[in-house]
């Protein structure tokens, strides 16, 4: 009797363990995403002034999201609520139109053509405000304004620094009479507006360049029938040219450091790489052969370069480390690969990337040279990556006219900009401007 | 003459009456013992048996608790039965004791002589033997077969303990299988729910992807609400990371079983998700 009482114990003991011994943890293992763009409520900002304001921030702000290729901006008219104090928000109801984020404004005049913005960002997934800006500026400023809150806003969402209060450089070319052209420089701000001339000829400007802290611009402009380097102070406006450059010189690019400006020159023979010493005045030469070497790049810590050699028959990637003086060549795929950039955490390069007949954008991770295209581009043109390494500008044709355009990564053309000049060709992204 | 007639009633019926307690002692000791020795059987192939004979037995254990109240025409439809499948080896213990209670009764018979010495042995033994089954002397036989009913229950009892816990048993192991099979179900469902919601910062696609992976531990309450979610095992980009965790947030509201058992059973209250971009990855 004792056994079986003993067997019903065991028995129930099973019983109960069953259940038990199931009830660990769930694994759950996720192996794909949606990728699905983040999406982000801009509440008309409320103006409490009576006069009508240049510029509607709101505007400029879901603009320069929408131009990320990241963020999908809810129509204002599908808005249960248009809050513009935080009393007014009731996340539920931007839960319900699936939103993830939300950004409300309030603006008041402050004296003469000056008001007062507040402007906040909420989480609407975690029920919470994560940044509030309160602070009074020009009416003139509102641009400017527009664009470091979207930076801030950019950053707080997506943990990378934004783009919007940078520049980009690019040349225009308009045909004046027959065999004349109009050539400007011009500088613009990040999403193509307020461009301004900065310098002009009726020759062919190319390869612009931009100094590490934005102040400086280099550029090739061809002078009779040679190539010369310039570089234009963009605070005073002076230009000089490289001194000890001769012949054919062209491709500047500046070290992040601001010592040396890498340029190409083919003075003596086949394009080579120089570099040019602003403490000592004097170039040196740092590649020697007899195919084309060009397109030098700095790496962010300005102690190697990456260039394009055609010395393996195609052009492909090598780098040049300064310290040993040795270079070495980082790409194998693809029948072309050119025109590399450092990521500004040189961790990466993104270059152009020339397979089964197609361009691509194709970046490489130095760590694993592990090459991924990008971006599956008709470009003709060079692009040029944005500093936070998320978007390219790139010159391309509309019709029969050259235009601007912004690409993000995965390859959607997410703006396009023609210019009053002629076609635009040549876009140079600056780095982060403060 | 009440008391002369009682005394002699009390005469008349003492020997009787003593053999017959001492009839019923001498089976009820031996039916004790081969119980006792019935059962030493089923403790040995009862513990493993009884896991493995699932389907089957469902049916037949009826059957078997029946017999045993009954009495001896059945050992032969039971061999029948037992010959069949496995489930043979539950039905077995049932049947044996009482095949080896029959062999007993003639067995009391002999003892008797030797204790019932001082009166009629000749009467006694076929009385004995006929009161029993008939349950003729009802007055005095009463505790004795109280006794063995009272065994008999108790064996049925314990019997129907058994089957109760190996349907028991069946029953959770036919509930887990059906728990498993929603917890699949509703793993599905989840993944689902997760991957939607998982947007991967564009900027990752410069990178490496090959080896990059983050566990996320998440704390689900039975509505499906989530209660928390901390990253267990960084994948050491924190835009990855952080990437996860909104995609888990923005689930918000997991689909999980309504059934509380399902919920605890299949682990629902703490999900380890492991986030592997392996359509990022290059084939």
């Amino acid at each position: 009797m004792s056994l079986l009482r003993q067997m019903k114990a065991g028995l129930s003991i099973i019983c109960l363990l069953l259940p038990l011994m199931a009830s660990a943890d769930l694994d759950i293992v996720v192996t794909k995403g949606y990728d699905s763009k983040t999406k982000v409520a801009i509440v008309p900002f409320f103006w409490e002034g009576s006069d009508l304001l240049p510029e509607k921030v709101e505007n400029i702000i879901t603009n320069n999201l929408v131009r990320t290729g990241r963020f999908e901006p809810l129509p204002a008219a599908r808005m249960l609520s248009q809050p513009f104090s935080e009393e007014g928000i009731f996340f539920r109801d931007w839960r319900l139109l699936g939103q993830e984020f939300l950004i409300i404004g309030h603006l008041k005049p402050f004296g003469d053509a000056k008001l007062e913005a507040e402007i906040a960002l909420y989480d609407v997934v975690k029920n919470r405000r994560i940044v509030r800006v309160t602070q009074v500026i020009g009416v003139h400023q509102l641009r400017d304004f527009g664009h470091s809150l979207s930076d801030l806003f950019y950053e707080r969402m997506t943990g990378v620094k934004g783009i919007f209060s940078t520049r980009i450089a690019f040349v225009t070319r308009k045909i004046v009479n027959d065999n004349q052209y109009d050539y400007r420089l011009q500088i613009a701000d990040a999403d193509g507006q307020r461009a301004r001339t900065v310098y002009r000829s009726n020759e062919p400007i190319i390869s612009v360049a931009w100094s590490n802290d934005g102040g400086k611009l280099a550029f090739a402009n061809k002078v009779g029938d040679r190539w010369t380097i310039f570089i234009q102070d963009l605070k005073s406006g002076q230009v000089n040219s490289i001194s000890d450059a001769r012949g054919y010189t062209s491709s500047p690019s500046f070290s992040p450091d601001g010592r040396y400006l890498a340029y190409v020159s083919s003075y003596r023979n086949s394009p080579e790489i120089y570099l040019y010493d602003f403490q000592s005045g004097k170039s040196e030469r740092i590649t020697r052969n007899t195919y084309i070497d060009t397109e030098p790049s700095f790496s962010p810590d300005s102690k190697s370069l990456v260039f394009t050699s055609e010395k393996g028959g195609r052009p492909q990637i090598y780098r040049y480390d300064l310290a040993s003086k040795r270079e070495e060549r980082l790409t194998f795929e693809g029948a072309q690969n050119l025109r590399a950039r450092y990521s500004s955490d040189g961790k990466y390069l993104v270059f152009v990337h020339f397979i089964d007949g197609r361009f691509h954008i194709a970046s490489m991770d130095l760590a694993t040279r592990d090459i991924r295209v990008l971006t599956e581009t008709n470009l003709d043109e060079s692009p040029s990556i944005a500093p936070n390494g998320t978007m390219l500008v790139y010159a391309t044709q509309r019709g029969n006219r050259g235009v601007l355009a912004w690409v993000s990564l995965d390859g959607q053309v997410t703006n396009q900009m023609k210019s009053d000049f002629g076609d635009v060709i040549e876009p140079a992204w600056s780095p982060y401007l403060n | 003459m009440n008391n002369m007639a009682s005394g002699d009633t009390g005469q008349n019926l003492s020997l009787p009456i003593i053999g017959a307690v001492a009839v019923h002692l001498v089976v009820f000791t031996l039916l004790i013992g081969s119980w006792s020795f019935s059962y030493s059987k089923p403790k040995t192939f009862e513990i493993p048996k009884s896991i493995k004979a699932e389907l089957v037995v469902l049916e037949k254990p009826k059957p078997v608790q029946e017999k045993p109240v009954v009495t001896q025409p059945k050992p032969q439809p039971k061999p029948e039965t037992v010959s069949k499948p496995k489930p043979k080896a539950e039905t077995k213990p049932v049947v044996q004791p009482k095949t080896e209670a029959k062999p007993v009764l003639p067995k009391p018979v002999e003892p008797k002589p030797n204790t019932v010495n001082v009166s009629k042995p000749a009467e006694t033994k076929p009385a004995v033997v006929e009161t029993p089954k008939q349950t003729e002397t009802k007055p005095e036989t009463a505790p004795a077969e109280d006794l063995f009913e009272n065994l008999l229950a108790e064996m049925a009892a314990e019997d129907s303990a058994i089957q109760e816990q190996i349907e028991a048993i069946e029953q959770s192991q036919i509930r887990q299988a059906e728990i498993a099979a929603q917890v699949s179900d509703y793993i599905v469902v989840i993944t689902q729910q997760v991957e939607e919601k998982w947007s991967r910062p564009v900027e990752l696609r410069l990178m490496d992807l090959s080896n990059i992976e983050a566990v996320v531990a998440v704390e689900i309450l039975p509505t499906g609400e989530l209660q928390s979610a901390t990253v267990v095992q960084p994948s050491g980009n924190e835009n990855y990371d952080q990437s996860v965790l909104r995609a888990i947030e923005k689930v918000r509201r997991f689909t999980v079983p309504q059934d509380s058992e399902v919920f605890e059973a299949g682990g629902f209250r703490k999900l380890n998700i492991t986030f592997r971009p392996e359509d990022l990855m290059k084939p």
